[in-house]
């Protein structure tokens, strides 16, 4: 039968997968007898979303049909941003293209040009390719503010990417919300678990600043915490765990590298070079209560007759005969816990004691919990100890890759890949990205901006940007425009024309997902599917990945030597053993089994082979190897002199079950469920400020200020203002208004200057502000 | 005797997630005009101080009552009510007076001004004749929609309905309308707010 089912009335429903989130549900789509798209629902046959669609999904047609879409190639004949434009064939535009990113390449460098996009979603590996095919992979793209600082901080401690999917919320006796929305913005995996949990009465813990968060109010405990303080909270989570033994015991001796010696001082891990004349440079060591000694630390071969020890100080003898002062890793992370109190926690996270304790107490003692965690840890300028302390709540009880707790998506593990994202032809040339923080995956976008604003410390000539939106997810998104506006030469591929595409001197049209063929990966859990087309192309639309891959073969063929996307496909499957042809036949392949702790087979994909508690990665590159709360650049406590004038926190990005990011405020049906911006406030602090419902509102930063409606909510702590981010376009089918000059923008508020100093992720979710009518 | 079949469409709003999905899935299986909802999600709450709060999701949609007050209004017999329970209108008899806009005590009916006529729910009766469920259950995205007939004792909303009885109620079961919606309260909090309405 195949994933193409025929009517008898000659229309047809294909198997696919939606691209309205990342997350890709099951989809069905119902085409009739004339090749229209009548109908998409979900598929039940998907594990994951069984046949539910979230609003943007069930929108889908809505999206394919609309008559904003860009149609054809077009060339910018105007002044930049006039709008004037004339069509062109896709081969001129492809020949212009090209002609431009060899000439820049020879007279500038490779690193002139940049290569760009926006949430990616199943192109990041192909984007990626296409940026190492031109020499430099900038790969310009909002990492900073979403997946890098997880991806990142994760990979490099515990080797698996444990949150999204990972959170096995189905079989999980505790579900914990932190900073994550996930029933609306990617249902698809959550939906399931959470649906079933209220069946199984599950306990249920949200931890989000906004009470408005869908499950809040069905939640044990609700966890209403100061936005930016979560490395606090999760710091006496961990020292309630630690003192009231509620730890797994075992598995942090066994399976995390709790138990190594470090040096007392400098918090350096001891090796068994410095011991012994035989000892190893790499080879850790622990204290073993068996043999009362120094023993080198076991790798995934667990040692039976090794009993290290997790706590306590010890005095050890080097080679030289000088005694070394060392204590455990366990023990530093135990007194850095001790002192935060849930007392003191409390009182910087504006909670009680109490909802500190409880919580703590029924995560660590649940059989299982899953945490789902998100944007709301990352975006903030302290995201690598607050994402390592949440993974280090999961290692120390034990939740790591189990049923029920936060499982290992291998997916995560080979999505960048060299093999796909293809190494750089000239190693030399690559270095050129320009990166300041050592835990960010490409070029860091506000240093690309940078960069193309003042020419230093190279000439940047040319922006490429596949679906990807700079003018409304980038901070300071006027500098951002100020730095593309500088630039000779810019290409934007898009479903509509967007505030970065109205600046472009090409922009193509980029085909919906119902009408192009990808392999749906990423966030698919344990799961390849064939998100195939459901027609063909309208009018000149084009898939990106044709248009990358085309690209990529006409600047170096031997990097894309594909002739069709299908070739590309295979290429891609090649180590499942299936095809592309195969794949849309079945439409679903699994290519990971459903088991537990996977580790006990080759360890955590580490170079200890253990869960890092105690990262040696980070240890390695002069960053703080274990967890830790850290405040953020700029709050009440960090920067007290700029909190008498802006005394509020600003949330920036909350989110609606029905857009995506910048997406869709030009859907009618979209649009009229939340018709305009507007900024969540407390109802008593409005009432304090002659603030009322609907007023026009400014809210504004030391670093700028945007204009939305007042919406008053109990919802929200009295200090904390919350908005919405991806305001720009219009819907004159309902005579709604665009949103021109950023004036909605929320990324006016939040400074390109301070971030993260090891992910560089912004404070786009803590920063301060004032709030007066307009 | 053949046992007559009663549709019903039973809301848990323990587990609504307000994320709408019900409402795109109706306008785009129905072709609904832009701003007119056959169904809609309302937030209420959250109610209290912060944060000790509370806050429910509560759909709302046509009733299709057994004994509906809009059936006895229309003058030119546009709204009927098929075998199963379903309501509908006979947009072929419907001249858009809207009496029947203001007899129905749910607020579950639009006057289409450009079409002239009046519209809502009509319980996907295309959908459910072919044995399938209608857009918004199928859709939802807290699964709380559960549908079937309700003189089944094997259905999945009757035995649903079995082991929620404790916490099922109606809205205004005072009138005498006799809803073919019923909704489960939430587990936790919005019980004061549904306490007015527990039959
Ligand atoms: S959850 Fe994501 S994948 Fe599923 S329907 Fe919505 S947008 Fe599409
Ligand atoms: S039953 Fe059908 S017509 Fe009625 S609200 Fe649901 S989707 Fe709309
Ligand atoms: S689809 Fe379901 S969960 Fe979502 S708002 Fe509608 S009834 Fe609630």
């Amino acid at each position: 039968m195949g994933s193409i089912i025929h009517k008898p009335d000659g229309g047809k429903i294909i198997k696919t997968n939606c691209f309205e989130c990342h997350a890709k549900c099951g989809a069905l789509c119902h085409v009739d007898s004339k090749g229209r798209l009548v109908k998409v629902e979900g598929n039940p046959e998907d594990p994951r979303n069984e046949g539910r669609m979230c609003p943007k999904g069930r929108a889908a047609i809505n999206i394919l049909y609309h008559p904003d879409r860009l149609n054809y190639p077009m060339k910018r004949v105007g002044a930049r941003g006039e709008g004037k434009w004339e069509r062109i064939t896709w081969d001129e535009a492809m020949d212009t293209i090209y002609t431009k990113i060899m000439e820049y390449r020879d007279q500038f460098g490779p690193e002139s040009i940049v290569n760009a996009q926006g949430t990616g979603r199943g192109t990041n590996q192909w984007n990626q390719r296409l940026g190492n095919t031109i020499g430099v992979n900038h790969w310009l793209a909002p990492g900073h503010i979403c997946l890098a600082p997880i991806l990142v901080t994760s990979l490099s401690t515990i080797g698996m990417v444990t949150n999204w999917e990972g959170a096995d919320l189905d079989r999980s006796e505790v579900q914990v919300f932190w900073g994550s929305n996930q029933i609306w913005t990617e249902q698809t995996y959550t939906s399931g678990g959470v649906n079933r949990g209220r069946d199984r009465n599950v306990k249920l813990i949200v931890i989000d600043p906004n009470f408005e968060h869908p499950l809040a109010a069905r939640a044990d405990h609700f966890i209403g915490l100061r936005p930016g303080s979560d490395s606090a909270l999760a710091m006496a989570w961990i020292h309630v765990i630690i003192e009231e033994n509620l730890y797994d015991e075992s598995f942090c001796k066994r399976w995390t590298t709790a138990p190594i010696l470090i040096d007392s001082e400098t918090l350096n891990p001891i090796t068994e070079d410095k011991l012994k004349a035989t000892g190893k440079k790499d080879t850790l060591v622990v204290w073993d209560r068996n043999t009362q000694g120094v023993q080198p630390m076991d790798d995934h071969h667990l040692k039976p007759e090794l009993d290290p020890e997790l706590n306590g100080y010890f005095e050890i003898v080097d080679l030289n005969g000088e005694i070394l002062k060392v204590k455990t890793a366990w023990q530093e992370l135990r007194e850095r816990a001790a002192k935060m109190t849930p007392e003191k926690a409390a009182r910087l996270c504006w909670l009680e004691p109490k909802q500190i304790y409880d919580s703590a107490r029924m995560y660590a003692k649940a059989k299982s919990a899953a945490i789902s965690y998100f944007q709301g840890l990352e975006e903030h300028t302290n995201s690598m100890h607050t994402i390592h302390a949440v993974n280090t709540l999961m290692m120390i009880t034990g939740n790591l890759d189990v049923f029920g707790g936060n499982m290992w998506p291998m997916f995560w593990n080979h999505m960048l890949s060299d093999r796909l994202t293809g190494r750089p032809t000239d190693p030399k040339a690559a270095e050129k990205k320009s990166n300041p923080f050592k835990l960010y995956v490409a070029s860091h976008p506000q240093q690309v901006f940078e960069t193309m604003l003042t020419g230093k410390p190279y000439p940047i000539k040319m922006y490429l940007g596949i679906a990807g939106n700079p003018l409304s997810w980038s901070e300071q998104p006027e500098n951002t425009k100020k730095a593309l506006l500088n630039l000779d030469f810019i290409v934007v591929m898009d479903y509509f024309l967007s505030p970065t595409a109205q600046l472009a001197d090409i922009v193509l049209p980029s085909a919906h997902w119902t009408e192009r063929d990808y392999i749906a990966d990423e966030q698919c859990g344990r799961w390849y599917f064939a998100q195939q087309k459901a027609v063909d192309p309208l009018y000149e639309r084009r898939s990106d990945v044709t248009f990358i891959r085309e690209l990529g073969h006409k600047i170096n063929p031997e990097m894309w030597p594909w002739q069709t996307d299908e070739e590309l496909f295979d290429f891609q499957l090649e180590p499942e053993g299936v095809t592309y042809k195969e794949l849309k036949d079945k439409w679903i392949h699994e290519h990971t089994p459903d088991v537990e702790k996977k580790y006990e087979a080759n360890g955590f994909a580490t170079p200890t082979k253990k869960a890092e508690i105690y990262s040696t990665v980070f240890q390695s590159i002069g960053i703080d190897p274990l967890a830790d709360y850290e405040e953020p650049l700029e709050s009440p406590y960090s920067e007290p002199e700029i909190a008498k004038d802006y005394p509020y926190i600003l949330v920036t990005g909350r989110r609606y079950p029905n857009y995506y990011h910048s997406q869709y405020r030009g859907i009618p049906y979209l649009r009229e469920l939340a018709p305009e911006p507007r900024v969540m406030i407390n109802e008593g602090l409005a009432e304090e400020l002659g603030i009322k419902e609907f007023d026009n509102v400014w809210i504004e930063s030391p670093h700028g200020k945007c204009m939305m409606k007042a919406q008053l909510t109990n919802g929200l702590h009295p200090r904390v203002i919350s908005i919405p981010h991806g305001w720009w376009q219009g819907c004159p089918e309902l005579g709604l208004p665009d949103y021109p000059d950023f004036i909605a923008n929320a990324n006016n508020c939040i400074t390109h200057k301070k971030h993260d100093k090891n992910t560089g992720s912004p404070g786009s979710r803590s920063s301060l502000c004032q709030i007066y009518k307009a | 005797m053949k046992r007559k079949i009663r549709y019903t469409l039973l809301i848990d709003l323990d587990k609504c997630v307000g994320c709408m999905s019900c409402t795109i899935a109706c306008k785009n299986e129905n072709n609904v005009d832009p701003g007119i909802f056959w169904n809609r999600v309302y937030k209420v709450g959250p109610e209290g101080q912060f944060p000790n709060l509370d806050m429910f999701y509560f759909p709302k949609q046509c009733m299709h009552c057994n004994d509906p007050l809009c059936i006895k209004v229309c003058p030119t017999k546009a709204t009927y009510k098929t075998e199963e329970g379903i309501v509908l209108v006979d947009h072929d008899k419907c001249y858009g007076c809207g009496y029947c806009t203001w007899a129905c005590p749910y607020g579950a009916r639009t006057k289409n001004e450009k079409k002239g006529m009046v519209e809502k729910c009509i319980l996907c009766a295309h959908l459910v004749e072919r044995g399938e469920k209608p857009a918004c259950v199928v859709s939802c995205v807290g699964n709380c929609r559960v549908f079937g007939d309700i003189n089944d004792p094997t259905s999945e909303i009757s035995i649903y309905l079995a082991e929620h009885s404790d916490s099922a109620f109606q809205i205004h079961p005072e009138i005498g309308t006799k809803p073919s919606v019923i909704y489960l309260k939430p587990r936790k909090g919005a019980a004061k707010l549904c306490q007015s309405n527990t039959r």
